[in-house]
Formats: structure tokens, C-alpha cells, sequence
């Protein structure tokens, strides 16, 4: 384990602490049912002598004259003691004392009162008392507690509650050690050897291929609203880094027992450009917008199990879903759902903006460049840092990578992989990246019988099955396919080889003792014996120049052909305008490409596997699988949930409706002086507010 | 004369509507709209269905080519379907861009071609002609995109003098970035120059050999008097119907040359267009690089006319 | 294959099928070797066709072969020119994508040449209102640039006939948008033929006109149409190396010239010939084939025509 504190800023730290303990709450947050108890920490006896210590001190903390940069080493100190190698499961009286002591001190310089910090302790040490909870449970609970505080983002009832959250004792001291971990490990790629303090001001230039809509619902991900929307937008909810879900214009949320009905309550503070407060019922509308019959929006299939939205007062948002679902934190996540005010008409959002995001929309020309200024009454505290973001339109992938060089522009967001050859050599430019679950994929139509007659799919009516209704083949061509060697060769040496179905590997319902599938040319000839193809079959690939989809569909035939074992591959590679209607889900190409984005496994699984699924791309139905998600949506339990999902994975590595081939990293190229440029695994997430320009 | 114009005008009118029947008929043919284009992969058969309602894409086809004509014939382009743009605002620019490319490799191929083919020509079969035909064969023959390759990598690679592609922060103009304008004005004007230069050496030979030249000669006039007065006029003529040819197939070379740059002209539009089919958009760029076409022609029958009594313009 | 009787007519041939055309082929190189241009020309043409021709027995690897392990070499006693992005050997590659080329310019020449001899025949001969609607035809076809009806129909063609190989449609889009410029020379032709005394005799003997046009005048424009096919076969190239540029050549993984040269030119900085080598290969051959067209213009002391 590595600790180079001393080049991290203290700021930053602040965010990780930060980041930690939303983590840690909202995990617990959203999943409520206690877990098997390990054994207590440490006992009663000690945390009460320590309470009362660090309120005793906490007393004379009141003189608030504890600098900044002291709350910040405190912070650092107590993430660093989660750090040594040589942690013990369990961690002393003493290191919770001096943990305790630095939240407290922490917290008294930003003048809570000595009662509200009392009642901040007390609840952690309650919590701590209870099962399971661990010192580093304590730890993050009380850094959530401090940053928060400090930021002046949260009341002391509202930290005393996400403490009390994170003791609840749902997450073992292993699982927060691994969030720390990652939190604090996960590199800060420009920053690392300045240590400089973000600082506010500078202009940040990305260089983007198009922009197509103003209104959010409509964003689309290849172009640049998806991140004009992030810029100029709050989300409902939003994945941290690490990709849990966090609280942003909606600050908690709670859930009746099954599942079925949600209550937001909104953030309050949060004003629209306007002037206007972001209010209940400007969520409602957002979600109605989408939710609507008419609705142009791609998300609208995704969300319409929200059954009503009501509003009883103006920070308060009651959902009530058709259903159970377990997932719905994570639906409000998504890029289209950025917050739009109640009863602005679609015109008029397409036509400025309306949002309440960190910068607002400047100078717009659509073929041109859209500037965005630094919204100065942003709520988060602090936060967006660079003073001006401009997006520079230059259609051409060279021209953009040619900028990005020269230092004509400063980013460049999912870079081809083909030019990191090219940018590896420059000095001033860094490639900022993550594993995703994003993946690229080849497809084989199951069979079409269950979407006979339904008219959303008009190309497959009367379509006779494929020869991929039949599982020996596609059991052939799982065996057949070496997919180290596409993970290496389609995504240059920076894939990781995926295994047959779309959850993530840091996904936290990823079957940990899955098999991975290897290629194994004698089973791959059994089942093509099997399949009646034991004298060799040919199959049409079809594909698009997209999103590494060509490069896959490539370096899949090479890798089958090569294999030797009858399997011949032909290419078609179409004009990707075309692709999406004319080929892709469509009986004319029954074996075809596709590349996903990260999603978290039960909207994967959903979206393009599940019988009614949307994008169901391979036209699967499993009777089964479909009955997973519905027991998974349903289900509180973690641990069950998790059952379920395993044995989802199960089936589709066993039936085999897709090839999941390899997973994408996220890739940002930046110049050298953009600091806090973190890879954001989640789909269309960046967080823009955290990066800064430095001098040079 | 007025007759004449009149004749060629609404012909070129003519021209000009079948030329847009022809590509609205192609791209509609084609699979896939600018709602289709739009949405790619998450496009679901609802949000597909209502964003085309949005954007007026589910009325028949000949309503919209009639309400685009419509409108064209008023003077307004319209906007774009994919960003709501002006049209004939970014098209404005990008013509301008093109223009500019393609005035520049006039401006320097023309001259250079014509005084080095009357001069290779007035030397025919000499040891410099030879070597100057070869050579202007073989900068013929080259593709524009290897020309353009093999000047990035001279140029931009090794010497580090030029950027290696247009880059032009958006809203600049080519004119505050004359560096970028080297390479593709250059790979223009290489093959240009070259195809001049053979045309009018072929037509002054061509003169060099006909009777009154021959009879001047043998009157003793002086060479330079024989050329000047005899060949120059004669052999301009055909070259200039070659140079507007040549207006139309610089745009079609525009599309290679531009890509290859990314250089914000009519040819990487009428690409973009085509790829998002923004059909407004394609059609507008279309007729525009047609009726250039068109024109140039029309200017080369009125400059042969001029230049040359025998024909009469009727 | 009996040929018309005409005493009057001055090409008239009396020898059969492979006789004839072994005539014509020895006729043609005569012509060709007859100038310095020609020859050099037929050198390096014949250099690419020997080549394309023997090409899948000396490349040194399988055209789409991967070498994960040696991306990006510069070139080696193992990779004559180095290998591209996904490590294959591009000396392979270029040798295989000259097969494609050169077929797919050679048979859209010949459809070219062959439709625009039809029209240029027909409209020539019949005169009138009927040439007067054709050239009208040829005129609009002439006024869209043909880069941009060819990426029109090849997208539209590519998606509607499905199982239709790509190189046929592009063969196709070449007849098509060479068709107006061929038909023009040739229609020049048939004029100067058609006042002559062979022509308006067989008219007078009440030969039908589709005998006249097709016995009597197109023999006597061959020639134009030989040396019009020469020219345009480097127009062919060109125009089949700039679709590959923009992406619609033939299929991948299978090399193409022009889309080596556009896909590669990304890496320009870190493996030159990787669109170096394709680019050069093609530059030669549409130097060879402009020089084979220049000696056969120079032998026969035809003017430069003046389209592209």
C-alpha cells in the first residue's frame, strides 16, 4: 500500500473523506436489514471513556481559531491510520479517541454548538456500540461528518443521521477498508507532483464532436450534451466515483419496506440561474417530462415504473412505482433526468438553458463553440473551480487529437484508441483512466417467438428464428473465441476480457467465484459437432465503425479463424448512421456488434437481456432471468439480492445469448495543467466541479 | 447574346431541381433520419417515433421535399436538423473557407500553369520538356490524399513547420490562421498547376504546328511576337474550358482534401451532412457546390465566346 | 461472330473472336511501346499486375494476420515495411490490397467505357431530340460532383442490396458516373463518322439503325474507345482509392489502399508507412496507367482532352 500523503492536497482529502462516508451511508442507506453480526470492535467501557474525553476537549475547541489546514491534517491522519498495512481488523480504543478528538475539533472551528456536537458523538459511539460496527466505520462516519459540516452542506441533524446510517451495521470493516482503499488509491493523475491546492479560476477547452440538443431528456452520449448537462444541471442523484449512488439535488431519501414507494427530500438552497429554488415540483416535472407518453426521450422506457409522482410540500417528492423496485436511486442517476424547472415547455428548454448546475450557458453556437461561466451561488461549497468551461465542436477524431497536442484545446473526452499511440509520447498530455463495466459485445439473436405480434418490434414480425436459436453454436462460439486476445488487440492493450454477461467486475453484484471462460478449441468442437455443424459454418458479422466495434468484430474473426475449427467469420462493416436502424437488433443480422456503456448490473441485465427489455439486443427470453430481476427488484436483503444475481450470471454464462467480449476503460486525455481529472467509471458521469486549471 | 443567357439560365435551373430530386431520392433511400441519427443506439421504438413527430420527420416524403423547396425558393435554407442552426449561416462560413482554398490554387496554379506551358511548349522535345511533362504527369497522377500524407509528414512531422491538420479553434476564420491553409492549398494547386500547364503546352504545340503560325514564323517574325500575338490567344481557348472544368472537380476533390486536413469547408460539410442526414442541410450544400459547377461552365462558354469570334453565342 | 459485308467500311475485319482480339492486343502494344512514355509505363503497370497476380504467394503473412506482440515495428528483416496498429505486417497488406484495386477500377472502366459508348453511339447517330434529351441526362449527372453520388448510392446500395458484394456496387457507381464524360467523346466520334460515305450508304441500302450503329459506326470509334478507356482507368483508381479513403471500400479486415491511408494516417508520427506504403503503391499505378495513356496518345498523336 502506498502513502504518498505529502503530494496529496488537503482539500482533496476533505472530498475523499467525504466521498467515503456518503459511500458508507448510502450503502447502508438504501439496504436496511441488518447483517450477520461479527464481533464488536471494542467495548462499551472504552468508547464511553473516549466520548467523554473528546468532549471534554471538545469544549476549549470552541475558540474557533483551529485553522483549516489543522482539520485537514486531522482528517489525513485519521484516513492514513486506515491505511497501514498492518491495520488490525479491529482498531485500538486509542485510534477511535484520536479520531473522535479530530472530528470534534474539526467540527466545533465551522460553531456548531458544544450540545450539537455532543449529540454528533454520542449518536456515533450508540452506533458504535451497536453490532458490527468497526473503528473504520466510526472513522468515515466522522470525516463524512467533518467535511460535511465544514463544507456547510449539511445540518448537524443531517450529519447525525447519515452517522447513524453508517453504523447501522450493514457494511463489514473489510468493505469500508476496501472503499478507503480505493478512494485514497485511485490516482490524481496531473496532480501528482504539484500538491498544489485546486485553485479557483482558469478556463478549461474540451475539444467535442457535435451538439445536437439543448434539452437535457434528449441528450445523446456521443456528442457533447451529455456533459453540457452535467455541467449546467443538477442530477436528482449521482454516482460517486466509486459508483455509488450520492445524494445531489435530492439529500436522502427513504423507502417503504417493499420497495414500492419512495420519499425524496429535496436539498433545500439549491436555486435555479433564475433565481428560482429547485423545488419538488420541479423534480416531479423533469420525471414527468420523460415519463410521458410523447415523450421523445430515450430514458422514458427506462423510468416507467414510476406509477405517480406527488408533491405534498415543496422539498418533498413521493414516488410511488407499480411495483417494487430496489434500483430506483440508480434510475435517477441518469443524464437525461437533469432538473429542469416545473412547467418551462420543451420549446423553450431547447432553446436556452434552464438548469441550476455549477456553470451557466454562455455564448452558444451549436457548430461552433458553447461557453459555460462559473455559477457563483453554486450550492456545494467551494465548488466548480475553473472559472469558465468551453466546448470547441471539431467533428474530425485527428483534429481534435491534433488540438489536444498543440495545446489548442485542453481535453479531449473517450480519445480512439487508436490515437493513444500517437498522444503516448507527448510530454503535456495525460490519459486519465478507469475499468468500467462498459463492454463491447457481439449478439445473437435467441429467437423472436416472444415478440411476435408486438409492434415495437415491426422488423422481426414473421421472422423465421436464426441459426443462433441454437445454444450448441453460440456455446461453440463462446469456447471458440480467445478474448484476451480481443480485449488486447480490439482495445490496443487496455480492455480486460469480460465473461458472457454485462455486470462489472467492481460491480457489487459480481459473482466472485464465477467461472471465467477461457478459450478451449476441444469443447468448441464438441458443440459444433453438436450444433450439426461439425463440417464448418460460416456466419455474417455484422458491424459499424463505432466505438471500437469494428476493432471487436476484427479481431474476433482472427481470433475464430485462427482457431482452425470450421468457424469462418464474414465482416460487414455498415455506415454507422445506418447501423442503429438498418442492421443492429434487426433478423437481417442476426450476429452483430454492439458496445455498452457502464451500467450497474441490475440495469444491464434489464435493459438487454430481460424478455421486454428495451434494447434487448439478442432478442433472449428466459423465463428465469426475467423472474431474477423482478425477485431482485423486490428484494431488500443485500445478501439475497446478491443470490439472485449470481445466479443470473449463471444462466447467461451457461445460455449464452451474448458474447460479452471485453470490458472498455473510460479514457480522458487532458493536458498537463488540468488537475483532479478522475476517471469516472459510471456512465456519462465526469464531475467537472472538482477539476482545476494550475499555472502550467 | 440575351437569348443565349436566358436559354442557359433556366436550363441551369433546370439542372439544378433534377440535381436535387436526384439526392433527396438517394439519402431517402438510404436507411436511417436525422432522429434515427440522432438517438443511435438508445433510440427506442416510442422515443424514436415521437422525436420524429418533434422534428417533422413522419410527414411523407414529398411534403417535405416540397416544403424545403418551398422555403429554399423564398431564401431561407432553414435550419439544421440536427442542431437547429442557421444554414446559411454555417454555410456562409464554410463556402467562404472553400472558396478561399479554392481561389488560392487558382490564383497561384493558373498563371504559373499557363507561362510554364506556353514555355515548355515553345520548346517541345527539348531535354527541359521532357523532364517537365514527366514531372507534371506524375504530379497529375498523384492522389491528393498521398500528396497531402507525404506533406504532413514532411512538413508537419519532421520540420515541425505546420500543423498537421486545420485545427482552427471554432469561430476563427482561415484568414488569422494562415498556416493552416498551406497544405491543402498546396495539395490543390500541385495537381491543378500540373493538369494547366500539360493542357497548354499540348495547345500551344497544338498552334505551334497549324498553317498562319507556320507562315508567320517563315515571315520572320520575331519568336516572341509569334507566341504573343499568334499562339497565346489560340491556345488560351481550350485551356480555359479545362480550367472550368476543373472548378467542378476541385469540389469533388474538396470532400478528400478537406477530410484529410479536417478542414471546415463545403466538402467535410456535405460529409457531415450526409452522416447525420440532415437532408436540409445536404441539399442546400449539394446545390451549392452544383450550381458552382454549373456557372463556372456557363463562364467558360461566355469567355470562349469572347475570346474566340468564330463562335457564335446563340 | 460473321461480320458485315461491307466492302466500303475501312476497318472491316474479316478474322473471328480470338483472332480479332489477339489482333487488338498486339495492335495495343505496338501502339504502347512505340514511345519511351509507353514503355516506362508498361513497366510499372505491368510490375503492379504481375504482383497482384502472384501477390498471395509471396506475402511474407496473412494480409489480416495479427502481431499483438510487434505493433507500430518499423520495418525489419521480418516486416519488409514495418506493421500498423494491430501489429500487421503492412508489406502483406499493401501487396493484397493491389488485387482489389485493380480489379474493382479495371471492371468499373469497362462498365463505364461500355455505357458511355451506348449512349455516345446512340445519341451521336440518332441526333436530334434524342441527343438533345441525352445530353441533357449526361449534363445533370455531370453537375453532382461524383465523389458525392457515388457515397450516396454506395450508402444506399450497400443497404438495400445486401447480398450484393461491395466491390460489384462500386464497380457499378464507376460505370455510372463515368458514363456522361465517355459519352461525350465518344458521341464527338460518332459525328466526325457519320457524315461518311460507308455510314450514309449502309443508310441508303435501308439497314436498320440499330445494324448501322452497332456494325457500321461503333467498330470505327473503337479507337476512340481504347485510348478514352486508358484515361479513365487512372480516374477509376483515383476515384476507387478516394471511396476507400472515406470509408467505403471493400470490406475489413481485408486491406484497401485508400483506407489504409486514412485509418493510418493517425499514426503518422509513430508508423509512417503504414499509409505511406499503400499511398506510394497507389501513386505509382495511376503513374504507370497515365504514362501507358500518354505514350498511347503520343503514338497516335491524339490531343489531351480536357475532363476529369
Amino acid at each position: 500500500m502506498k502513502l504518498p500523503f505529502c503530494t496529496f492536497k488537503l482539500k482533496h482529502l476533505a472530498v475523499f473523506g467525504l466521498a467515503i462516508a456518503l459511500i458508507v451511508a448510502l450503502a447502508c442507506s438504501s439496504d436496511p436489514a441488518p447483517a450477520p453480526a461479527p464481533a464488536p470492535a471494542i467495548d462499551e467501557q472504552q468508547l464511553r471513556s473516549i466520548v467523554a474525553d473528546a468532549v471534554t476537549q471538545a469544549q476549549p475547541a470552541q475558540q474557533p481559531q483551529v485553522s483549516a489546514q489543522e482539520i485537514q491534517s486531522m482528517v489525513q491522519a485519521a484516513v492514513g491510520s486506515v491505511q497501514m498495512p498492518d491495520l488490525p481488523e479491529q482498531v485500538s480504543a486509542s485510534e477511535i479517541q484520536a479520531m473522535v478528538e479530530s472530528a470534534v475539533a474539526g467540527a466545533a472551528t465551522e460553531g456548531a454548538s458544544p450540545e450539537q456536537i455532543q449529540a454528533m458523538v454520542e449518536s456515533a459511539v450508540m452506533a458504535a456500540t451497536a453490532d458490527a460496527v468497526t473503528g473504520a466505520d466510526v472513522q468515515s462516519a466522522i470525516s463524512m461528518a467533518v467535511s460535511e459540516s465544514q463544507a456547510g452542506m449539511m445540518t448537524t441533524e443531517d450529519v447525525q443521521s447519515a452517522v447513524m446510517k453508517a453504523t447501522e451495521g450493514q457494511i463489514t470493516a473489510e468493505q469500508v477498508q476496501a472503499i478507503v482503499d480505493r478512494a485514497v488509491a485511485t490516482p490524481e493523475p496531473a496532480m501528482g507532483m504539484m500538491g498544489d491546492e485546486p485553485t479557483q479560476g482558469g478556463s478549461i477547452r474540451f475539444g467535442m464532436i457535435a451538439f445536437n440538443s439543448l434539452d437535457p431528456m434528449l441528450a445523446g452520449l456521443a456528442q457533447a450534451e451529455a456533459p453540457y448537462g452535467e455541467l449546467t444541471h443538477d442530477s436528482i442523484t449521482m454516482y460517486w466515483y466509486d459508483g455509488e449512488v450520492t445524494p445531489w439535488a435530492v439529500e436522502s431519501w427513504s423507502s417503504t419496506a417493499d420497495l414500492s414507494q419512495y420519499t425524496f427530500k429535496v436539498r433545500e438552497g439549491i436555486r435555479f440561474h433564475s433565481g428560482d429554488p429547485v423545488t419538488s415540483a420541479d423534480i416531479k416535472y423533469t420525471l414527468d417530462r420523460i415519463r410521458h407518453p410523447d415523450s421523445p426521450s430515450p430514458h422514458r422506457d427506462n423510468i416507467n415504473y414510476i406509477d405517480t409522482i406527488t408533491t405534498p410540500d415543496d422539498l418533498t417528492v413521493v414516488l410511488d412505482l407499480g411495483d417494487p423496485n430496489a434500483f430506483l436511486m440508480g434510475d435517477m442517476t441518469d443524464y437525461h433526468g437533469r432538473i429542469v424547472p416545473n412547467g418551462v415547455s420543451s420549446e423553450e428548454i431547447a432553446s436556452a438553458e434552464y438548469g441550476s448546475g455549477p456553470y451557466t450557458l454562455g455564448e452558444h453556437n451549436p457548430t461552433v463553440r458553447t461557453v459555460m461561466d462559473r455559477n457563483p451561488d453554486y450550492w456545494r461549497e467551494g465548488r466548480p473551480h475553473a472559472d469558465q468551461m468551453v466546448f470547441f465542436y471539431m467533428p474530425e477524431q485527428v483534429t481534435r487529437i491534433e488540438a489536444l497536442k498543440t495545446g489548442a484545446i485542453d481535453v479531449v473526452l473517450s480519445p480512439a484508441f487508436e490515437s493513444l499511440g500517437a498522444l503516448a509520447g507527448n510530454p503535456d498530455v495525460r490519459i486519465a483512466t478507469t475499468p468500467s463495466a462498459g463492454v463491447v459485445v457481439i449478439d445473437m439473436h435467441t429467437s423472436y417467438a416472444h415478440v411476435q405480434g408486438n409492434d415495437d418490434h415491426a422488423a422481426v414480425q414473421g421472422a423465421n428464428d436464426s441459426i443462433f436459436s441454437n445454444k450448441n453454436l453460440r456455446k461453440a462460439l463462446q469456447y471458440a473465441v480467445d478474448r484476451d486476445f480481443v480485449a488486447e488487440a480490439a482495445l490496443f492493450g487496455r480492455g480486460s476480457p469480460a465473461n458472457d454477461h454485462p455486470v462489472g467486475i467492481n460491480d457489487q453484484y459480481y459473482w466472485d467465484e464465477q467461472p471465467i471462460i477461457k478459450q478451449d478449441l476441444m469443447k468448441a468442437r464438441e458443440y459444433l459437432e453438436a450444433a450439426g455443424y461439425g463440417d464448418g459454418v460460416e456466419i455474417n458479422l455484422d458491424t459499424s465503425d463505432f466505438s471500437q466495434m469494428l476493432d471487436t468484430a476484427e479481431a474476433f474473426k482472427e481470433s475464430v479463424e485462427a482457431a482452425d475449427i470450421g468457424i469462418s467469420v464474414n465482416i460487414t462493416a455498415h455506415d454507422s448512421s445506418a447501423y442503429w436502424t438498418a442492421q443492429w437488433m434487426n433478423p437481417c443480422c442476426p450476429f452483430v456488434t454492439s458496445a455498452w456503456g457502464a451500467r450497474p448490473a441490475n440495469a444491464a441485465i434489464s435493459v438487454q437481456l430481460r424478455g421486454s427489455g428495451v434494447w434487448n439486443e439478442s432478442y433472449y427470453n428466459n423465463a428465469r432471468l426475467d423472474e431474477l430481476l423482478d425477485l431482485a427488484s423486490s428484494e431488500a436483503d443485500f445478501q439475497t439480492r446478491k443470490d439472485y444475481f449470481q445466479e443470473m450470471q449463471e444462466i447467461l454464462i451457461e445460455d449464452v445469448p451474448v458474447l460479452y467480449l471485453a470490458y472498455t476503460p473510460v479514457m480522458y486525455a487532458h493536458r498537463a495543467n488540468i488537475n483532479g481529472v478522475q476517471a469516472h467509471a459510471a456512465l456519462a458521469h465526469w464531475l467537472f466541479e472538482e477539476w482545476w486549471v494550475s499555472e502550467n | 447574346m440575351a437569348r443565349f443567357l436566358i436559354v442557359r439560365l433556366s436550363l441551369i435551373v433546370v439542372t439544378l431541381l433534377a440535381v436535387s430530386v436526384a439526392i433527396f431520392t438517394l439519402i431517402e433511400a438510404v436507411p436511417g433520419d436525422a432522429a434515427s441519427v440522432m438517438q443511435g443506439q438508445q433510440a427506442t421504438p416510442d422515443s424514436l417515433r415521437n422525436l420524429r413527430a418533434q422534428m417533422g420527420l413522419d410527414r411523407p416524403p414529398h411534403i417535405r421535399y416540397l416544403d424545403w423547396i418551398w422555403d429554399a425558393v423564398r431564401g431561407d435554407l432553414g435550419q439544421s436538423a440536427k442542431s437547429n442552426a442557421s444554414i446559411s449561416e454555417i454555410m456562409g462560413e464554410r463556402l467562404a473557407h472553400s472558396a478561399l482554398l479554392a481561389v488560392l490554387a487558382f490564383v497561384i496554379a493558373v498563371p504559373l500553369g499557363l507561362v510554364m506551358g506556353v514555355w515548355v511548349g515553345t520548346r517541345a522535345d527539348t531535354k527541359m520538356d521532357r523532364f517537365l511533362t514527366m514531372g507534371g504527369l506524375v504530379t497529375i497522377s498523384l492522389p491528393e490524399f498521398v500528396t497531402g500524407v507525404v506533406m504532413i509528414l514532411i512538413l508537419s512531422s519532421t520540420l515541425g513547420w505546420l500543423p498537421s491538420s486545420s485545427i482552427m479553434m471554432p469561430g476563427e476564420s482561415v484568414i488569422g490562421n494562415p498556416k493552416v491553409l498551406v497544405m491543402p492549398v498546396l495539395t490543390v494547386t500541385g495537381a491543378l498547376f500540373a493538369y494547366i500547364m500539360r493542357m497548354a503546352r499540348a495547345n500551344v504545340i497544338e498552334v505551334m504546328e497549324s498553317n498562319y503560325v507556320r507562315t508567320a514564323i517563315l515571315k520572320g517574325l520575331p519568336m516572341r511576337t509569334v507566341v504573343v500575338r499568334h499562339v497565346l490567344r489560340n491556345a488560351l481557348l481550350p485551356t480555359i474550358t479545362v480550367i472550368a472544368n476543373n472548378v467542378g472537380w476541385m469540389f469533388g476533390g474538396l470532400i478528400i482534401i478537406e477530410n484529410l486536413f479536417a478542414y471546415p469547408g463545403m466538402g467535410s460539410l456535405l460529409i457531415q451532412a450526409i452522416d447525420t442526414r440532415d437532408i436540409r442541410m445536404l441539399q442546400s450544400t449539394a446545390l451549392i457546390i452544383a450550381s458552382v459547377y454549373a456557372f463556372s461552365n456557363l463562364a467558360a462558354d461566355l469567355a470562349y465566346g469572347a475570346l474566340n469570334p468564330r463562335v457564335r453565342l446563340s | 461472330m460473321a461480320t458485315g459485308d461491307s466492302t466500303i467500311r475501312p476497318q472491316a475485319s474479316t478474322a473471328t473472336g480470338v483472332a480479332k482480339v489477339w489482333h487488338a492486343v498486339i495492335a495495343f502494344f505496338t501502339l504502347v511501346l512505340r514511345t519511351n512514355t509507353g514503355r516506362i509505363g508498361l513497366a510499372v503497370v505491368g510490375i503492379h499486375v504481375v504482383l497482384a497476380l502472384i501477390g498471395p504467394w509471396i506475402t511474407p503473412f496473412p494480409p489480416t494476420e495479427y502481431h499483438i506482440q510487434d505493433q507500430y515495428s518499423s520495418p525489419t528483416s521480418t516486416y519488409w515495411l514495418g506493421t500498423d496498429e494491430k501489429g500487421r505486417d503492412i508489406f502483406s497488406r499493401v501487396l493484397a490490397g493491389a488485387r482489389s484495386i485493380i480489379w474493382i477500377a479495371t471492371a468499373g472502366t469497362i462498365l463505364g467505357v461500355t455505357f458511355g459508348t451506348i449512349v455516345g453511339v446512340t445519341s451521336g447517330y440518332l441526333g436530334g431530340r434524342v441527343d438533345q434529351v441525352i445530353m441533357r441526362i449526361v449534363d445533370w449527372f455531370l453537375a453532382i460532383p461524383s465523389l458525392l453520388l457515388a457515397i450516396l448510392v454506395i450508402n444506399m446500395a450497400t443497404q438495400r442490396f445486401r447480398s450484393v458484394d461491395e466491390s460489384f456496387i462500386i464497380i457499378g457507381i464507376i460505370g455510372i458516373s463515368f458514363m456522361p464524360n465517355n459519352s461525350r467523346v465518344i458521341r464527338s466520334a460518332t459525328l466526325a463518322i457519320k457524315p461518311l460515305e460507308f455510314v450514309q450508304s449502309a443508310r441508303l441500302r435501308g439497314e436498320p439503325t440499330l445494324y448501322i450503329m452497332f456494325r457500321e459506326v461503333l467498330p470505327n470509334v473503337l479507337p476512340v474507345v481504347g485510348v478514352e478507356a486508358t484515361i479513365r482507368l487512372s480516374f477509376a483508381l483515383l476515384l476507387t482509392a478516394g471511396l476507400g479513403f472515406l470509408g467505403l471500400g471493400v470490406q475489413p479486415p481485408e486491406p484497401d489502399w485508400g483506407k489504409m491511408v486514412s485509418e493510418n494516417a493517425i499514426i503518422l508520427d509513430v508508423a509512417p508507412l503504414a499509409s505511406l506504403a499503400p499511398g506510394i503503391a497507389m501513386a505509382s499505378l495511376v503513374v504507370g496507367i497515365n504514362l501507358l495513356a500518354d505514350g498511347i496518345r503520343q503514338a497516335q498523336n491524339l490531343p489531351e482532352t480536357g475532363d476529369r
